[in-house]
């Protein structure tokens, strides 16, 4: 009997027919009562800029934002989950206490929406700064996607002090400087580009991230997140 | 860092920063075995394969909410010195113990002093932390360093003002996740049964109170913890007012000693609850109505200006039993806590000093908080939250003051099972074995 990996306590009924029939969506890490704590995101009715979760689909009044002050084209980000409380809990728990395991939570759903989105499209994660992958060991972003082939094309620059950006009032991240860089001897001309990022939560570091993409010649970018 | 801080303390050093201090033991923190690892803060082993983090180092997850340990980190240690003041006179206290206590006391300082493990059962309420203060007496004017811990944080909380007055002479540290205290060394520690975890052969005496409460019972962790965080040679003494079927079964196999209380301070015998048998309470909950016969009993006890317990089996009916007290009691003050409240410790203040009627609340306080002239309803006590162990502390609420001994206590059901029966039934008991004592005049008592 296997122990769902969130709560720690109760462990995973199987249901047989899920088991027998739907084996690829057979939850293997999650109890009941934790599933139900994720609130999926409906892309069909989800902003189209950022991917928030919304009734009817429109431009949410941050994608407008976005628009009016930088007239760059929008992300269509696509994100899998609310960011709510147990999803703060979540991250919490798996990048800054550092509990590596909690990956698995989420790698099989995330791995099932880069198929849908991004055939044949390059898959770049959004990288971490190197004092950061010293002391957590990982970087949140490649933990999900582990076993598929991924190109990490974006670099933190080295002199970037990154006071995390999660500590940081919204007007002081809406203004935070560019900190990627390309890695260099990288063709990306002409390429059709994924970004994949934990949260979404002003967008920009995903706008920081798909400005270098751009400039780097690429010729279409989408965007995925667990969270928005 | 002071040097203290390491007596008897597991600290976490990075293996890079150089601190240079003679004598430290240094532990690896995470030791390396074939595939498998060993943490030796938390004494787990586990597999390599699945905690393995990409940079190359390995982590423990077991005792992640004290800090991640990796291999990379070191634990540095220095054997507990016992470098206390002679105090003489430690005990501050001024009140007085009844004689029952007074032989319970006796017991239990003995069994302090021979460095082994003993096991009190005592009723609720008997006065449980005052038969511990000649004990802990006795082991400070012997310069030995005391861990009382205790699974939940309330009852920690509860504890340490009262062992702060006790022993107002002696350095006393309060440790549990919340605690506004930082560690210092000191010779009394009172905490949770997790921060032992962060002990290495430390204590003479440890006191674990509240045995068979959530989440030390059945947690290997915790009681791995407790073995380490006692020095070799040391005394251990366990005590519970519900021992759990291991504990009871270790006692028939004479591989724990165990003494026994089953009359409280004041003398009087435990309340037996009353069961109703309510088979549609929760629908009615539901529709905001309440039962008219509990609704009579109610309105009876917030007439007689009696403060009340009322205990839901899940946090999600808090909401709706508020509701339905307030339509019914609409002048009422009250309010519900639960685990996860952010005035959690603020309500129970203002519930304690009678300025609530009425608290609505989980298992969380079912046992370690006194409420005087308490009266307590306990709806659904059929559910499964409620096992036996539970129903008996929950019930033990109820008349542990001197002003009011005897108290009320409501089992609202939808059927009977065997969790109700069997606690109606051990509370009937010790109440035999009370009436008995107070027959005999005390001579029933003794450690067997």
């Amino acid at each position: 009997m296997k122990i769902c990996l969130f709560c720690q306590q109760n462990s995973i009924e199987s249901n047989l027919f899920e088991w027998l029939f739907d084996f690829a969506s057979h939850e293997k890490y999650l109890c009941q009562t934790c599933r139900q704590l994720f609130v999926p995101i409906d892309p069909q009715t989800a902003c189209p800029g950022c991917g928030r979760k919304q009734s009817v689909r429109k431009l949410c009044r941050d994608c407008q934002c976005w628009i009016k002050n930088s007239s760059r084209q929008l992300l269509n980000n696509r994100a899998l989950f609310c960011y709510n409380l147990p999803m703060k809990n979540f991250f919490e728990r798996y990048k800054f206490r550092g509990d590596y395991q909690l990956r698995l939570i989420f790698q099989r759903r995330i791995q099932q929406a880069i198929k849908q989105l991004g055939n044949k499209r390059v898959i770049i994660p959004v990288p971490v700064s190197a004092t950061t992958w010293q002391q957590r060991g990982f970087n949140q972003v490649e933990g999900f996607l582990e076993g598929i082939d991924y190109l990490a094309a974006l670099t933190v620059k080295p002199d970037f002090s990154k006071d995390s950006q999660s500590h940081k009032k919204r007007r002081q991240r809406l203004a935070s400087p560019q900190p990627f860089t390309l890695k260099p001897q990288l063709n990306l001309q002409q390429q059709a580009c994924l970004l994949i990022d934990d949260v979404y939560t002003t967008g920009r570091t995903l706008y920081h991230a798909s400005k270098v993409l751009q400039n780097a010649g690429v010729s279409s970018i989408k965007s995925l997140t667990l969270a928005r | 860092m002071k040097i203290s801080d390491f007596y008897g303390r597991l600290v976490t050093v990075q293996a890079t920063t150089d601190l240079t201090l003679p004598q430290v033991t240094k532990l690896p923190a995470i030791k390396t075995n074939g595939k498998l690892l060993y943490c030796q803060r938390c004494q787990q082993t586990f597999s390599k394969k699945q905690f393995h983090l990409p940079n190359g180092v390995d982590y423990c997850p077991y005792c992640l909410q004290f800090g991640r340990l990796t291999s990379h980190d070191l634990l540095y240690t220095l054997p507990e010195p016992n470098l206390f003041p002679i105090n003489e006179q430690p005990l501050s206290w001024q009140g007085k113990l009844s004689p029952l206590q007074q032989k319970c006391a006796q017991v239990l300082k003995e069994q302090a002093a021979i460095k082994k493990e003993f096991l009190l059962w005592a009723v609720t309420g008997a006065g449980k932390t005052e038969i511990m203060f000649p004990a802990i007496s006795e082991a400070i004017k012997k310069k030995e360093r005391i861990c009382i811990a205790t699974p939940r944080v309330d009852v920690c909380n509860e504890l340490f003002p009262r062992l702060q007055q006790a022993f107002d002479r002696t350095s006393i540290v309060l440790l549990h996740a919340n605690s506004p205290m930082k560690y210092h060394y000191s010779q009394l520690v009172i905490c949770t049964t997790h921060q032992l975890i962060r002990f290495y052969h430390a204590f003479d005496l440890l006191i674990i109170d509240e045995v068979d409460a959530f989440p030390f019972v059945n947690n290997q962790l915790l009681q791995m913890a407790v073995a380490k965080a006692r020095k070799r040679i040391s005394s251990l003494l366990l005590l519970t007012a519900t021992p759990t079927k291991q504990l009871l079964t270790k006692i028939k196999q004479h591989k724990l000693v165990c003494g026994y209380l089953p009359l409280r301070f004041h003398g009087h015998l435990l309340p037996v609850p009353q069961i109703m048998t309510l088979p549609n309470w929760r629908r009615d909950l539901l529709r905001c109505q309440i039962d008219r016969r509990l609704f009579k009993i109610l309105e009876d006890w917030f007439k007689a200006g009696l403060p009340v317990l009322i205990f839901s089996p899940e946090i999600r009916l808090l909401v709706e039993i508020e509701k339905t007290v307030k339509k019914y009691f609409p002048h009422l003050a009250f309010s519900s806590v639960y685990a996860g409240d952010e005035k959690r410790e603020q309500k129970v203040q203002t519930m304690r000093r009678e300025k609530y009627q009425l608290l609505i609340t989980t298992t969380i306080l079912e046992r370690g908080v006194t409420f005087a002239k308490l009266n307590v309803v306990i709806l659904g006590a059929d559910e499964q939250v409620f096992h036996e162990e539970s129903l008996v502390q929950i019930a033990g609420r109820a008349g542990r003051s001197l002003k009011r001994p005897t108290g009320d206590v409501i089992f609202v059901c939808s059927m009977l099972n065997q969790a109700i029966k069997k606690a109606v039934k051990q509370i009937r008991f010790l109440n035999q074995e009370g009436e008995k004592i107070s027959d005999e005049n005390l001579s029933f008592l003794s450690a067997k």
